[in-house]
């Protein structure tokens, strides 16, 4: 009985395309898609940014001529990020309104004391006007603030070596070494392992939760589970069936983003030739199937509690807005987890969602002590009876199922 | 749903202790008992044998026969969806046979279906009656009544208002047709 039930479960569901798209192949493209994107824009912003001609003003009242001969002439970072051209017939008032009109790109003003102060051994004053309000803009302004501060050691050096000492080593009485031990695979896990597990747990929510409305609800809605419950098959038997195919959607739709992940790690790792030995840790066997294990748990709790909210819902599109709460109550746990300072402790081994997060990181990393994972498995099958638990209870209520 | 009172036995079993029993000897087909849209009907008709655990020869022979008899073959592969009302009628009462079930309920089988589609369907319940099962048909249309009760039952906003045998109804008949005599049962008892 449970594999014919089983049988038409899956053929019915294989057949609905919305949960295909959802379950299969939005995470299918999520990650490669994600990081081509991302890669092109990087790059096309840095490119516009850097590769623009600045039209920038200089007003220096006849002092700093050191600087200006560097804007002007040297152009040592002129060449390596693009060319500036410089405009310095221009009063700062001037300067300022040609900013905000977006017709100039940035202004220095050297105040007129800027010599007197410098060879007086006190601070000359500059200033730099710019409008930034976009990444370019960040860029753009970034570009003479580094010929400034490229300017401002030069000064320096000279200053020191003024006073007869040595630039390098007079100003450093400490020398700080740090070294990092690490592993590669830690490091990797505290960028990446942040956002992996969180994308990993979302979209198994997501597989399970087109199904779980589709297969309860809709099913209520098209009417064919009336149908079903004038024939031999139990309650129980028909609930079973379709919370397996609900849990496979859910831990399928984890795998193919895991699948997809490695493909636009792939992709990445091309270009930059550093990810290949992180890919490698995170897609070792032992990993994968300790991420797996954590899924399947937390998978069945969220299929039993969205299958219980549909078995409730009238329709479909009242599933729909019963289930889209249940995804802020676990994304909140989650977001809490990317906060620096949490890590698997016996303490949130016991906070449902926030400890699959935290677990899937740690194992990624290579730290997590099995105690710990212990207490995660442990708790998480509770929570996954529970909702298993709650789900039959509603099922088998004739005022919940045909509420109608 | 549990009886306010009374008790229901199909076959020997009872309705409230046995009822996975009593299910399996029932056809049950009402106009919310619906078909899987995206199954062919051949899909949702095994699948429905399945449930009932009828075995492989057993079906293929009722559903040559069903598919036969409602002439349904030429749309025995197609999606359920893209099928018109009759057709899809059609569908439904196969699988309310497909286990050739002891007792068979109809709620109104022909609602909305054209005349030939109608007949077909009637002629099916009609041979369901010839082979000995019980057959429950309720219907609002009486020409319906004519051609295939044995025994008859009134209910008006779920009160009994008659409750015999065809042949007494038309011996008792005070009207000149069903339809006038039907209403007036109903004013008899209001």
């Amino acid at each position: 009985m449970i594999w014919t039930l089983l049988k038409k479960e899956f053929l019915d569901i294989a057949r609905d395309r919305r949960t295909l798209i959802m379950s299969l192949g939005i995470p299918m493209l999520v990650f490669p898609v994600m990081m081509i994107v991302m890669d092109k824009v990087t790059a096309s912003t840095k490119k516009t940014a850097s590769e623009k001609i600045l039209n920038v003003a200089l007003v220096t009242h006849g002092g700093a001529e050191e600087f200006r001969r560097m804007l002007l002439k040297e152009g040592v970072l002129l060449t390596k990020k693009g060319s500036i051209k410089v405009q310095e017939d221009i009063s700062l008032e001037e300067g300022r309104r040609l900013i905000e009109a977006d017709s100039l790109d940035a202004l220095v003003y050297f105040d007129p004391e800027f010599d007197r102060l410098l060879s007086a051994r006190l601070p000359g004053r500059v200033s730099v006007y710019f409008k930034k309000t976009t990444d370019v803009g960040r860029v753009e302004s970034g570009r003479i603030v580094d010929l400034l501060e490229d300017y401002e050691s030069r000064l320096y050096d000279r200053r020191i070596a003024e006073l007869g000492l040595d630039p390098v080593t007079t100003l450093q009485p400490v020398e700080i070494n740090k070294f990092n031990l690490a592993s590669e695979k830690e490091q990797f896990a505290s960028v990446v392992g942040r956002i992996l597990p969180y994308m990993f747990i979302v979209f198994a929510i997501m597989g399970v939760m087109h199904p779980a409305t589709d297969l309860a609800a809709g099913e209520k809605e098209r009417g064919t589970l009336e149908t079903l419950f004038t024939t031999p098959a139990t309650r129980l038997q028909i609930l079973f069936a379709k919370f397996v195919v609900v849990v496979t959607s859910g831990l399928m739709s984890a795998l193919v983003t895991m699948g997809s992940l490695y493909i636009g790690l792939q992709f990445m790792g091309r270009k930059t030739g550093q990810i290949d030995k992180a890919i490698g840790s995170i897609l070792e066997p032992t990993t994968i199937i300790a991420v797996i294990a954590l899924l399947i748990p937390v998978t069945i709790f969220f299929a039993a509690v969205a299958l219980a909210i549909s078995v409730y819902a009238k329709s479909f599109k009242e599933a729909q807005s019963l289930l889209a709460p249940l995804m802020m109550v676990v994304i909140l746990p989650l977001a809490i987890s990317l906060m620096p300072g949490f890590a698997l402790t016996t303490k949130t081994a016991l906070i449902p969602i926030m400890n699959v997060s935290l677990s899937i990181r740690a194992i990624i990393a290579g730290t997590a002590q099995p105690f710990h994972l212990v207490l995660v498995y442990g708790s998480l099958t509770g929570l996954a009876l529970m909702g298993l638990f709650l789900c039959s209870k509603m099922f088998n209520r004739e005022s919940a199922v045909f509420r109608s | 749903m549990k009886p306010s009172s009374g008790s229901i036995e199909v076959c020997g079993h009872d309705t409230q202790a046995e009822p996975i029993e009593a299910r399996k000897q029932i056809g049950f087909l009402t106009g919310s008992t619906k078909l899987y849209d995206r199954l062919t009907p051949l899909e949702v008709v095994k699948f429905y044998a399945d449930v009932y655990g009828v075995d492989r020869i057993t079906f293929e022979r009722r559903v040559d026969e069903l598919f036969t008899t409602l002439d349904m073959n030429d749309f025995a592969k197609k999606r359920i969806g893209k099928l018109s009302t009759g057709m899809t009628q059609k569908v439904s009462i196969a699988r309310t046979m497909i286990h050739d079930p002891a007792v068979v309920v109809f709620d109104e089988p022909t609602n909305g279906l054209d005349v030939i589609t109608s007949r077909t369907i009637i002629d099916m319940i009609r041979r369901c009656r010839d082979e000995g099962k019980t057959v429950i048909f309720s219907t609002h249309i009486m020409g319906e009544v004519n051609l295939l009760s044995d025994d008859l039952a009134i209910i008006h906003r779920g009160k009994l208002c008659f409750n015999g045998t065809y042949a007494a109804f038309k011996e008792d008949s005070q009207s000149e047709s069903l339809e006038q005599e039907f209403i007036r049962h109903l004013e008899e008892a209001a």
